[in-house]
């Protein structure tokens, strides 16, 4: 019981501050976006503690979801965003949080239940559709792809940049077209699918963070540097495909340790 | 279940399997037979490889020798590279596995037989008009690798070039469908009860190293086509002028090359992993960190071919990221080779033959593994690259990683390929000449490279400290020649005096060894139910019982060639595969497949056109030769309680093949849009036209068309599956039509656009993105077209609903293929520039 | 007693174009990493071979399935990922700031030299002074050099061994290669990127002059071309 407050809390707290400091910094309606960030944040926290005391979540699955909130809040409202502002290597750090921490750390959560039972019959609809979803995954993996590179593209980077509304809709779709991802395929019941989608993924985001790293002039304007957005592209590449890396290997090192395993010994001969 | 004498049940089956004599052996689809072609195929160029070895450790043995000249040098070290690593590594690892993988997963015979018999004749022939090329004195020059510009029309302006891009492309179709053809079978012709954790290790490879094949070969695959299209058409890509980039080429030829290493080395690293635990007498240490570490081999692969490119100018950060990538895969292998000691350690190990050379594999790919940990630190790599170390390097981890495994695995299953048990005498001489000889000519050319002597150079100064390392290689490649010839020798005396071979004479644990020595075509009378990950090991009797019909599918009256459909990760039964029998279109498929590789060459368009077309025709025919047009008639009996024919069936391997298949398409068209935004966004000198010659909304129009037309297809497909098929027959050809029609509104947008791939990258990769997707469109509309077609007939119908399910695949890959063209060439330029 | 036997042995390391006989600080560096990793990769290679052949040789014994757990355990995730994951550690440690310390400057701008690879010989030029010269390079020692280097045709690779790394010479790039000798001297260059039949004989004289030497021969050699 206290565990589950301390993850609704902690995240709240953690949000609170700097969300307020940034909203009351500028002038309010430019705060909004943020604002509304964290509000979300503050609803899926909240959400979860209601229906945590009906549906009481796991040790583990409440430790990933405080872990994914309070990274996500880390993430998004701490000195990562001022950073990201003006550096595309950082900019590239946080939306990687968001995107191999964050989303697969909320998926292995599953706060489905919990938001379920949180909001009762209200939004059965949408839980349904999501639980659909999540048994393709592949299909989540095309639109997860998709998603991901529309939003590199140059006018549509520079638009996120620019307007806080566009940034916060990035956010919220990167990180929920990568739950959906991360879902399908860690808490999916067929392997094949999953690692599939896990390969298809490391791939284009390696031919994405290939493209960052060789290109020649700076793609989302002159005021940014063409090193930082090789280290940004790096990022992608490496340590971000060793993230799908990991989860293969812990997908199939679980599906193979399901069954015990006979250890026959031939006849003495 | 059917008892009776093992003689009779062979008889009846082998009416059905057997396999024909003469001139008609050209027709057999069997497995067994196909994958000794390859291996005999695969023997013959190493044979004709290793010559061409000898002929340049002969004109290196001195300085300055001019026994061949520059360019006979130049062509002999480039097909020597070419025709070990396309017409030997591959294709001889492919042949063992297509050999044995149906045998240990207690099958009848891979998936698709007419497809492996189809990659073997255009091995084949694809290798035979490669091979003419060095007596015509035509061949490639340009090093394996074939960088561009050296590799482009203006500096190699003859024709050899041109043979290695189609022969070699020609080739890799084999390599490819017997890609597919083993993920299918592994995935979903397994003996009941065998579950993906019961599987041998060598499936696990096999499955790793067709997975590879499929996503790795393709980028090649599409880089020919690009150089071919430059050098025959005056395409622009690796033009700098005209907006190409020449290290395009090298991401292309490397984003194959290095998992193409992978691809070798795996499936004989499985090789050791089934034949050591026999000799060790106990199971092998670790199954499921083996397995991991064999798939995250095949993933991380695909991370790292930067690594060949450390000298090329890339940004510097990259550098130090990749080194650290590169080293990382050390870790995989080294769990692989820990397991194989502790199983040693664990176990009783006993001597034979084969042990002597997976030790030698041991030392040699260690060491071949220690100095590729080195390469990949940058500042060492940026002295070493493209010297004699590297050559020293490749030939530790090939040949050790890959050839003695080979020869293990030669003398390991000599008794199934004929009955006979092989010497151990004329085999311990064979060994030591190889080994001794191979250390002496490689371990010294480390060495070489150090002294700072580069690779591919026809000869050298006297004077530079490379004389005597020189000479003690050559010697060393003569004795090493000598310890071959003493293996072949063996081989091939043994099929004459060989001592009978009792049944399982190794005691090993695999289902191969249930077959009869040599096996029948039909490999077992009954096929096995499996629980445990050991058969043999655990049941012994099993061998008897399958022989006497005792197990499962024994039943040959119907006279069709039958195994059973599994499920993937269960092994329970899901269909009763029907195989197809002994036909002429796999041979007569390659063979104007091969006029039409004869034809581009010779720039004998018209010829090449004809060809292209019958091609067509034939490979359509193929298509229809299938399910119920093989019975005759719908109704097929089949015993009470059995598992549907898979051609009953909503997900039989067809959907399967056509999925991995696509699979490998994506992987080249995925390759091709990363040469489209890499020119935009690295090509020195890109030029984008003031106005996109494209018409964007004629483009969306398009794309719309066909996404009404796939939606359609899902809806008559979603009917089907419930059972239902009212007007299945007009709605596919009205879909067929519609699907036509997209394509030649296409072809229209194509013609009217002022697109002039001969002036500028731009426009060449455009137009080779709207060819690709045209291609695809038009193949679609036909093939559904025949699918109506075969609706009147009876061959398509709610109660065999398979093939527009199959094809349904095509369609939604098509609608992904048109729309991503829509947002790569149309959406994404205008997104480029301003804000 | 060893400086006798280690005689020999650096004789045999030496030649014009060897890489173990480095005549600038980056190729010193690169020998330095060198030597450490033979030795490391030879013990692992002989501790590899010798378990085989002892496992193979000794009296096999039982194992309890326990024992058999623990010792696979140890040898799998202490030979299989310890061991390399703690080499790779090192490696990078020592080799990555090695490599770093051999990239082309960026603060101040040494001496720069244009060369120019084709089909086959090297065009080497001085920005700033009228010489031109082919298959011929002169450098000052003690100090840093960029080599800027393009190709006006193929695929060309510039390489000294004895002054340090090679860079390619691709159409429609300049890639910068820093370079240093330590002392007066002569050294041999080869082209190292294979670029048709006369790859082999892509050879580069390579000229080391004192401070002093240099400024008088590029004086002098500037002297023979017409303005």
């Amino acid at each position: 019981m206290r565990l589950i407050a301390a993850s609704v809390l902690v995240p709240l707290l953690v949000t609170a501050r700097p969300a307020a400091a940034h909203a009351l910094s500028g002038s309010l309606p430019a705060g909004f976006p943020l604002l509304l960030s964290a509000g979300l944040l503050g609803a899926a926290c909240g959400l979860y503690g209601i229906g945590a005391r009906r549906v009481p979540p796991g040790r583990a699955q409440a430790t990933w979801f405080c872990a994914a909130m309070a990274i996500g809040a880390l993430a998004v409202f701490g000195p990562l965003d001022r950073w990201a502002q003006d550096s595309t290597a950082w900019h590239m750090v946080q939306h990687i949080l968001l995107i191999v921490v964050v989303a697969p750390f909320g998926a292995l959560a599953g706060p489905l239940s919990q938001w379920r039972a949180a909001t009762g019959a209200l939004l059965r609809p949408l839980w349904a559709t999501i639980l659909r979803c999540g048994r393709h995954p592949l299909a989540a993996a095309m639109v997860h792809g998709a998603v991901i590179w529309i939003w590199h593209a140059p006018r549509m980077y520079r638009l996120a940049l620019d307007d806080p509304w566009w940034h916060l809709l990035e956010h919220v779709l990167f990180v929920a077209s990568g739950w959906l991802f991360w879902w399908s395929v860690l808490c999916g019941r067929r392997l094949a699918p999953g690692l599939l989608a896990i390969l298809l993924t490391l791939i284009h985001t390696g031919l994405l963070g290939a493209l960052l790293t060789f290109g020649r002039v700076s793609f989302y304007g002159d005021g940014r540097a063409l090193e930082d957005q090789q280290l940004a592209g790096l990022i992608m590449w490496v340590p971000g495909g060793f993230a799908y890396l990991a989860a293969a290997g812990w997908l199939l090192w679980r599906r193979l340790g399901e069954e015990t395993a006979p250890a026959a010994v031939p006849a003495r001969d | 279940m059917i008892e009776g004498r093992p003689d009779e049940l062979h008889q009846q089956f082998d009416e059905v399997w057997g396999n024909p004599r003469g001139w008609r052996a050209a027709t057999i689809v069997n497995h067994t037979r196909i994958g000794l072609l390859f291996l005999l195929t695969g023997l013959g160029f190493f044979i004709f490889g290793g010559l061409l070895a000898m002929l340049i450790r002969a004109q290196l043995a001195l300085p300055d020798q001019t026994f061949m000249d520059a360019d006979t040098y130049n062509q002999v070290f480039t097909m020597h590279g070419t025709v070990m690593m396309f017409l030997f590594a591959v294709p001889m690892m492919e042949g063992l596995a297509v050999y044995l993988i149906p045998k240990m997963l207690g099958a009848r015979d891979l998936v698709f037989p007419r497809l492996s018999a189809l990659g073997y004749w255009c091995y084949l022939f694809g290798a035979l008009i490669l091979a003419a090329s060095l007596f015509l004195e035509l061949a490639p020059d340009a090093g394996w690798f074939m960088y561009t510009p050296l590799s482009s029309l203006p500096y190699s302006p003859g024709v050899n070039s041109d043979f290695w891009l189609l022969g070699i492309t020609f080739v890799e179709i084999s390599a490819v469908t017997a890609a597919v053809e083993l993920v299918v079978a592994i995935l979903r012709a397994r003996a009941p009860g065998m579950t993906l954790q019961r599987m041998p290790l060598y499936a696990w490879y096999i499955l790793t190293m067709a997975m590879m094949i499929v996503l790795g070969f393709p980028p090649l695959i599409l880089g020919s086509i690009l150089l071919e299209l430059e050098r025959a058409a005056g395409m622009a890509f690796f033009d700098v002028a005209r907006g190409g980039d020449p290290i395009l080429w090298q991401h292309l030829f490397w984003l194959f090359g290095h998992p193409e290493v992978y691809i070798i080395f795996l499936p004989a690293a499985g090789l050791v992993s089934t034949m050591l635990p026999v000799f060790a007498r106990r199971p092998i240490v670790g199954y499921r960190w083996v397995v991991v570490a064999v798939l995250t081999t095949g993933f991380i692969s695909f991370a790292l071919w930067v690594h060949h490119m450390f000298t090329v100018g890339i940004p510097h950060l990259a550098q130090a990221f990749f080194s650290a990538a590169s080293m990382l895969v050390a870790i995989p292998t080294g769990v692989q080779v820990f397991s194989w000691l502790a199983t040693l350690w664990l176990g009783r190990p006993v001597y034979h033959v084969p042990m002597l050379w997976l030790f030698g594999f041991l030392v040699i790919f260690v060491a071949g593994g220690l100095t590729g940990v080195m390469l990949a630190l940058v500042p060492f790599n940026w002295q070493v690259h493209d010297t004699q170390f590297v050559v020293a390097h490749l030939h530790y981890v090939l040949v050790g990683g890959m050839f003695f495994p080979l020869v293990a695995a030669v003398y390991y299953w000599l008794p199934h390929f004929s009955g006979r048990m092989p010497s151990p005498r004329l085999g311990r001489w064979g060994f030591w000449l190889v080994f001794g000889g191979f250390n002496l000519t490689f371990l010294v050319m480390h060495w070489t490279g150090l002294l700072g002597m580069p690779r591919r150079a026809y000869t050298y100064a006297p004077g530079l400290g490379w004389d005597t390392p020189n000479l003690v290689s050559s010697i060393g490649s003569f004795i090493m020649a000598i310890g071959i010839a003493t293996v072949l020798v063996d081989v091939l005396l043994h099929f004459r005096f060989g001592v009978r071979a009792a049944p399982n004479p190794w005691h090993a644990d695999t289902l191969e060894w249930a077959t009869r020595l040599p096996p029948a075509a039909y490999n077992f009378i009954s096929l096995p139910s499996v629980d445990s990950r050991y058969p043999l090991w655990d049941r012994p009797d099993l061998v008897k019982e399958m022989a006497r019909g005792e197990q499962g599918l024994a039943a040959i009256a119907h006279g069709r060639r039958e195994t059973w459909g599994t499920d993937a990760v269960t092994g329970e039964v899901r269909e009763i595969i029907h195989l197809p029998g002994n036909t002429w279109l796999p041979f007569a498929v390659a063979l104007v497949l091969s006029a039409v590789c004869i034809g581009l060459l010779v720039k004998a368009y018209a010829v090449a056109s004809v060809a292209i077309v019958a091609a067509a025709i034939l490979v359509l025919r193929w298509s229809w030769e299938n399910g119920a047009h093989e019975e005759g008639g719908t109704a097929v009996p089949i015993s009470a309680g059995d598992p549907p024919l898979h051609w009953r069936t909503h997900n039989g391997p067809g959907r399967w093949g056509m999925g991995v298949t696509l699979l490998a398409d994506g992987a080249l068209y995925a390759a091709l849009l990363f040469g489209w935004f890499y020119l935009w966004t690295v090509a020195p000198q890109w030029q984008v036209p003031a106005q996109s010659p494209l018409d964007a909304r004629g483009m969306l129009a398009n794309a719309l068309l066909l996404t009404v037309a796939t939606l359609w297809l899902r809806r008559v497909l979603a009917a089907l599956r419930r059972g239902s098929d009212g007007r299945l027959r007009g709605q596919l050809a009205a879909i067929a039509a519609l699907g036509l029609l997209q394509s030649a509104h296409l072809l229209w947008l194509m013609h009217a656009s002022g697109l002039v791939p001969k002036a500028t990258a731009h426009d060449a990769v455009i137009a080779v993105v709207l060819g690709y997707t045209l291609f695809h469109c038009v193949l679609a509309g036909v093939a559904t077209g025949l699918q109506a077609w075969r609706v009147h007939y009876g061959y398509v119908d709610r109660a065999a609903p398979y093939e527009p399910i199959v094809l349904g695949q095509l369609w939604y890959y098509n609608l992904g293929v048109v729309w991503s063209a829509y947002f790569a060439l149309v959406l994404f330029p205008s997104t480029w520039g301003g804000g | 007693m060893l400086p006798a036997l280690a005689v020999p042995w650096l004789a045999a390391c030496e030649g014009p174009q060897s890489i173990l006989d480095p005549a600038g600080p980056a190729a010193r560096d690169v020998t330095l990493l060198w030597w450490p990793m033979l030795i490391v990769a030879t013990v692992v290679l002989v501790g590899v071979t010798l378990a085989w052949i002892v496992a193979m040789v000794r009296r096999p014994r039982d194992f309890s399935p326990e024992e058999a757990k623990r010792l696979s355990r140890r040898w799998v995730v202490g030979g299989g990922i310890l061991l390399p994951a703690a080499s790779i550690v090192l490696l990078l440690g020592f080799g990555v700031p090695a490599g770093d310390r051999m990239l082309p400057l960026r603060d101040h701008a040494p001496l720069r030299i244009d060369v120019t690879a084709r089909q086959w010989q090297w065009d080497v030029t001085y920005p700033g002074s009228r010489v031109v010269l082919v298959d011929e390079l002169h450098l000052p020692a003690g100090r840093p050099v960029h080599i800027h280097v393009t190709s006006a045709d193929v695929i060309h690779s510039f390489w000294v061994p004895r002054l340090g790394p090679k860079i390619d010479a691709v159409p429609g790039r300049t890639n910068v290669l820093r370079l240093q000798a330590d002392e007066a001297g002569s050294l041999r260059g080869q082209c190292a990127e294979f670029c048709g039949t006369g790859h082999a004989h892509m050879a580069l004289k390579v000229q080391v002059h004192t401070e002093a030497g240099f400024s008088a021969w590029l004086t002098e050699r500037a002297a023979a071309f017409p303005p």
